[in-house]
């Protein structure tokens, strides 16, 4: 009882919007502290609609992975940019890759430092070969603090879902 | 100068001591700073073991990954179809896992491992796969035939992927587990380091008790020493205050004798009475000024100041030499400059023995001619202390005459002696005698300084700075005549210190003094004092202008020592006589008396 009035009391309180049905295949499924959904309980998100939000330019090397490397134009949305999409309320991201491997990451990372989930390098598609589709990263050439291993463990490549949570600590 | 600094900082053996135990402790300090330093800041070493971490996870991954991409062709069935790229993206994630172990720092580090065996391996896979993505194009088509023979290659590929992983693992083990032998080694070669300074440092805290130790011994000792010598001092004080005592009754009996009844007694004449009488005045005079210096000595002389008239004063001492200064014939003059307030604060009995010193000591080194005392303020910065109202400031007296100058050795001991510098621990030194031995220490004693310049045949200049305050409430006018109008005066002797002293005497006086000079220049001026200490300088012709100047009203003065008679000096008739030691007060009211009647 007590938990549905709850549930009553937030359809009241967050604004509810209905997310369209993706057109081609799903790249991205954020669950968790999501208010906007549209399957069951997950928002799900196919390219035309990641490219529809805000995009942001990053050029950068991965220097932990090849020294001598040459910077690459990346192209992507920011974290905010995607929450206000799904209507998603949380200081965490627990992000998922295609091999399963999962990193929380601060939402706070992406206004702090600039971070960003990168769709495009050079212009193009990044494939799931070149580590794509899509990669949390961080601008390492701009921000010598960066350069740690924190950071380079947190720029997770081949993000398929996102779990929005309100801390770390939130259990799955 | 820092030799010296360190040794009176610290004793012979207590810097024995501190300089083993800081020289200890530096080195050892130096040598774990450098050795920690090295140990802990190899950042090449923590990249290297992070690209050996990510090799062994890359690795992992690629074997976890292939196991998946088999089980997904192994599951695959028709209810699966259209697959719609997903065979593809299972191949390409497999793929990428390949990808990151070929290239970057990751491929150059397995390139090395086992001696290229991971090599040959991950190209033998990577063909392998490449051939079996051909056959994926037909199972995204739809045609699932292919399915058993890509499951049965990759099977056999197990071995391979196996061993590939194995080699990764077993290459960044070695390493691990030689980081953690330099880690150890590194380690216990801290703790070793660790040890040494400890031991430095208790080394240092040895050689610190034991310095102080040391120090605390000196101390003692150091304090039972001045004890020692400042007992000594009192003693000596003693000893000399009871010879003054038991002397100085029978000294001032004779003293005390009349002249006429003393010559009368001893059947001897009035002169070997005074002599005695004079003898007897040294002698009371060397004992007070031993006893001056023992005093100082064992710093027990105290200065008592008072605020008297420097006029006053200077006057009541230059007196004294009156009757020394006659058998030669010596003109003694003092000046003091008008800058210089007339009531000053200074112990003026400590001023009197400076200046008597000096005067006694000009006398003796000057055969004919005249001496000078001049009091002006001195160019020195006074101390920096004030009390009340009263302000200091410095004082300069020069004592200057014309006679033989010092001795050479005489000046060369006053140059280099000990007793002249402001630092001095002896008190008195034979080769400078008593009185300037006395002169010296008294004008340090005050906070002054004492120079001298001498040039044989030419004079002898002593000069004292000397401390002194000025009393703002007993600051009193001078009371000097000054001439109305101005006068003019001509000065006859050959003597130019003299006469140098006399203008400046006269020039408070508004009275512009000249010298005389042969040839018939002075004769056409108007002039109303003359002062003669030297008659042979006066022809005729100027003797009968002086006459004329003498008839217009003019003033001659005339040193009383001369024997001249009026019959060969007309003048002499109107004229007065002056005495030396002349002063300023002396003068002025001889002046005030003839040109205020006048």
């Amino acid at each position: 009882m007590r938990a549905f009035l709850l549930s009553v009391m937030l359809l009241f309180v967050t604004p509810v919007f209905a997310l369209p049905q993706p057109t081609g295949p799903v790249l991205l499924t954020l669950t968790g502290n999501v208010a906007n959904t549209n399957v069951g309980d997950s928002a799900q998100l196919d390219r035309k609609m990641l490219e529809a939000l805000p995009q942001h330019k990053l050029t950068t090397t991965m220097g932990w992975v090849s020294k001598n490397e040459r910077p690459h134009d990346y192209i992507g949305f920011s974290a905010m940019d995607l929450l206000k999409l799904v209507g998603g309320t949380g200081a965490t991201l627990r992000i998922r890759a295609l091999n399963q491997y999962v990193i929380d990451i601060p939402v706070s990372d992406f206004v702090k430092y600039g971070a960003i989930f990168a769709i495009k390098k050079d212009g193009k598609n990044i494939s799931i070969r070149n580590l794509g589709p899509i990669m949390v990263l961080y601008p390492f050439d701009d921000n010598e603090h960066l350069r740690n291993e924190v950071y380079y463990w947190r720029a997770i490549w081949q993000v398929s879902s996102i779990k929005v949570l309100t801390n770390s600590a939130q259990e799955e | 100068m820092l030799t010296r600094f360190m040794q009176k900082l610290f004793p012979p053996k207590l810097q024995h001591w501190y300089l083993y135990g800081l020289a200890t402790f530096f080195i050892s300090t130096l040598l774990l700073s450098f050795s920690l330093v090295i140990y802990s800041s190899d950042g090449s070493q923590a990249t290297k073991q992070r690209i050996y971490e990510d090799s062994l996870w890359n690795s992992l991954q690629f074997q976890l990954q292939s196991y998946r991409f088999l089980n997904y062709l192994v599951e695959l069935d028709k209810n699966d179809l259209p697959l719609n790229g997903a065979a593809y993206a299972q191949y390409d994630l497999l793929m990428s896992r390949v990808d990151l172990l070929r290239n970057g720092e990751v491929g150059y580090l397995i390139r090395g491992l086992t001696g290229g065996r991971t090599v040959r391996l991950l190209n033998i896979i990577t063909g392998e796969l490449e051939l079996i993505s051909l056959n994926l194009s037909k199972i995204e088509e739809g045609d699932l035939s292919y399915l058993n023979d890509m499951t049965t290659r990759l099977k056999r590929l197990d071995n391979q992927v196996n061993e590939f992983t194995v080699l990764v693992s077993q290459g960044t083990n070695k390493y691990i587990a030689r980081q953690r032998r330099a880690l150890g080694d590194n380690l216990e070669r801290v703790r070793i380091l660790m040890v040494c300074f400890l031991a430095s440092l208790f080394l240092l805290c040895f050689c610190i008790v034991k310095g102080l130790s040391v120090f605390r011994k000196n101390q003692k000792k150091n304090q039972q020493l001045v004890q020692e010598v400042q007992d000594i001092h009192d003693e000596k004080a003693k000893i000399l205050a009871l010879v003054v005592q038991e002397t100085r009754p029978q000294i001032q009996a004779l003293l005390g004798q009349p002249s006429s009844s003393a010559g009368k007694n001893n059947g001897s004449s009035p002169t070997f009475s005074t002599n005695v009488k004079e003898s007897a005045n040294e002698l009371l005079h060397t004992i007070n000024m031993f006893s001056d210096l023992v005093l100082m000595d064992a710093q027990k002389l105290n200065l008592v100041t008072t605020t008297e008239s420097l006029q006053k004063n200077l006057d009541d001492y230059v007196h004294i030499f009156a009757h020394k200064l006659q058998p030669k014939g010596l003109k003694l003059v003092s000046y003091i400059d008008p800058a210089l307030p007339s009531m000053i604060n200074l112990d003026f009995k400590r001023i009197k023995e400076i200046l008597l010193e000096l005067l006694q000591n000009a006398i003796s080194h000057t055969s004919k001619g005249s001496i000078s005392i001049h009091v002006r303020p001195s160019s020195l910065a006074p101390p920096q202390n004030s009390n009340g109202g009263n302000r200091f400031a410095m004082l300069q007296i020069a004592i200057k005459d014309t006679g033989f100058g010092l001795e050479n050795s005489l000046q060369k001991h006053l140059r280099s002696s000990p007793l002249t510098q402001n630092d001095q621990h002896s008190i008195l030194q034979s080769d400078i005698g008593l009185g300037l031995s006395l002169c010296y220490q008294l004008v340090h004693l005050m906070g002054g300084d004492i120079h001298f310049s001498s040039e044989p045949n030419t004079g002898t200049e002593f000069w004292v700075d000397i401390p002194y305050e000025t009393d703002q409430e007993h600051t009193e006018e001078r009371e000097t005549f000054v001439c109305s109008l101005q006068k003019r005066a001509l000065i006859f002797t050959k003597d130019m210190h003299l006469a140098q002293f006399l203008r400046m005497q006269l020039g408070d006086l508004n009275i512009e003094a000249g010298y005389y000079s042969e040839g018939p220049h002075h004769e056409e001026e108007e002039i109303d004092l003359v002062i003669i200490t030297e008659p042979d300088l006066i022809s005729p012709e100027t003797e009968a202008s002086i006459l004329q100047w003498q008839k217009n009203g003019a003033l001659v003065l005339y040193d009383h020592l001369l024997e001249l008679d009026a019959e060969h000096c007309p003048y002499l008739a109107s004229a007065q006589s002056i005495t030396f030691p002349l002063t300023q007060s002396q003068l002025n009211i001889r002046i005030k008396h003839f040109f205020q009647r006048s």
